[in-house]
Parts: structure tokens; sequence; C-alpha cells
């Protein structure tokens, strides 16, 4: 008797557990990552920025800070609507020290154009480091998508 | 280290399906979860309901184009309980190999 009881223990146990393991990976299914369309277009905006104020041109300077606010709004949005929020796992303090790491990086693309430009003449370097932020954010987001993809498909096979 | 705990008020199919999905996920909306767990709105305001009163999961409502949406999710409690019944259902398993 104890040991059937034992038994149908176990067993409600393990199709709980199974249970637990289907919704887990029901919810991380709909953590989609960036959209592909808006990621490439906010890394071709942030990459034309840098190039633009590394080669000294403000004149679009507003408008691109403005279509980048707007396209960040867009992809958090977008997020949103699959009804799910990512549980991001870094503390406060990593999350601080993600964006001390990243701004400098920003600001130093934009000096090192600059800096090319005015002492060497380079006047192609502002857009080849532009260039290569944009590719650095296109293959993030490309990344991203590549691992929630072979992720799920693993799951699934 | 903290023991094992089995939990009655999240086995219950249904609110350990909740949890389940609550738990790596930051908020998930009502529609998600209904549809998620193939219940009516009035099944899963029920368990919702129980899962609140326990101190286990926490709601945030916001407005989307003039409409009403509910969020879930989580709390620390809840969080802790949903990992020590998981471990409890392990060991239970694993007890009967």
């Amino acid at each position: 008797m104890t040991n059937n009881h034992k038994h149908i223990k176990s067993k409600e146990a393990q199709k709980a557990l199974d249970s637990i393991k289907e919704m887990e990976n029901a919810g991380l299914k709909r953590v989609l990552p960036t959209p592909k369309f808006l990621g490439s277009i906010l890394g071709i905006l942030i990459g034309t920025q840098i190039a633009l104020l590394g080669a000294e041109i403000r004149t679009f300077n507003t408008i691109l800070i403005v279509l980048i606010i707007i396209m960040t709004i867009a992809i958090v949005n977008k997020n949103r609507s699959a009804g799910v929020t990512e549980r991001i796992q870094l503390t406060k303090k990593s999350i601080i020290l993600v964006l001390i790491c990243i701004l400098p990086l920003y600001f130093l693309a934009i000096i090192s154009g600059q800096y090319l430009h005015s002492s060497f003449n380079y006047f192609w370097a502002p857009f080849a480091i532009g260039g290569l932020v944009t590719i650095g954010i296109w293959s993030l987001v490309f990344s991203a998508y590549r691992s929630h993809n072979k992720r799920f498909n693993k799951d699934n096979n | 280290m903290e023991h094992s705990k089995f939990d009655t008020i999240i086995h219950a199919p249904n609110r350990l399906q909740i949890c389940a999905l609550l738990s790596p996920l930051d908020q998930v909306e009502f529609r998600v979860i209904r549809d998620e767990l193939s219940v009516s709105d009035s099944v899963l305001s029920k368990h919702i309901k129980q899962l609140e009163d326990a101190g286990y999961i926490k709601q945030k409502k916001s407005k989307v184009n003039g409409r009403e949406r509910r969020w879930f999710h989580l709390t620390i409690k809840g969080r802790k309980a949903f990992e020590l019944h998981v471990k409890e259902l392990k060991r239970i398993v694993r007890g009967s190999l």
C-alpha cells in the first residue's frame, strides 16, 4: 500500500515537473528578441549619427536623435505587445556598470572619428567607424535571433 | 541552504502552470496566461485571486489604446515558494528511483 502510494505520488510529481518545464518553455518562447527590421534600422540610425558627428556635420543630429528615440520606443512597444516582458537577471548595479561601459564607447567612437578626420584628414574615418558600429548592432540583433531559434528548435527536437 | 517544501496553494495544476509561466519572465499579461492555460477568464481570475491572497503574485494595470491590461508577476515570496515546491517535487521523484 505504501509503495503504491509512493509510486502514485512520484508519478504525480513527475507529471507536475513536466508541466512546469512545458509552461516555462511556452513563456520563454513568447519573449522574442528585438525585431530584425527595427533592430537593423536602429543600427543604421546610430551608425549614421556617429558618422555624421565624427565628420562634424551636425545638421541632421536633432532629427537623428528623435528617430533613435522613436525606434527605441517602437522596439519596447513591440516587445510589450507580445504580452510578456523578459526577466532581466542583471542586478541594478550590473545595469549601471553596463551603461557606464556603453556610453563612453559611444562618445569614444565619435571622438575617434573627429580626431582622425581633423588631424590626419581621413575624411572616410568617421563613416568607417559609423559603419562598424552599425555592423556591431546588426550582429547583436541577428545573434540574439539565432540563439533564440537555436534554443527552441533544440527544445522542439 | 533552505529545505524543499511542498506548497498546497501552488500544487493545484492551474496554479502550478501560472507560477511556471511567470517564473522565467518579468511580467505576463492576463490574456497570455489565459491562452497558455486554455482556461476561461473566470477560472483564471479565481486562481489568480488565490495566488494573490497568498502573496505569491501581484498585478499591475496599464492602459493601451484606452483598454485596460492586467500584468502579473511573481513576488519574491512567490518565487521562493515556487522554487522550494519544485525542489520538493524533484526530491519526491528522486526518492522513488
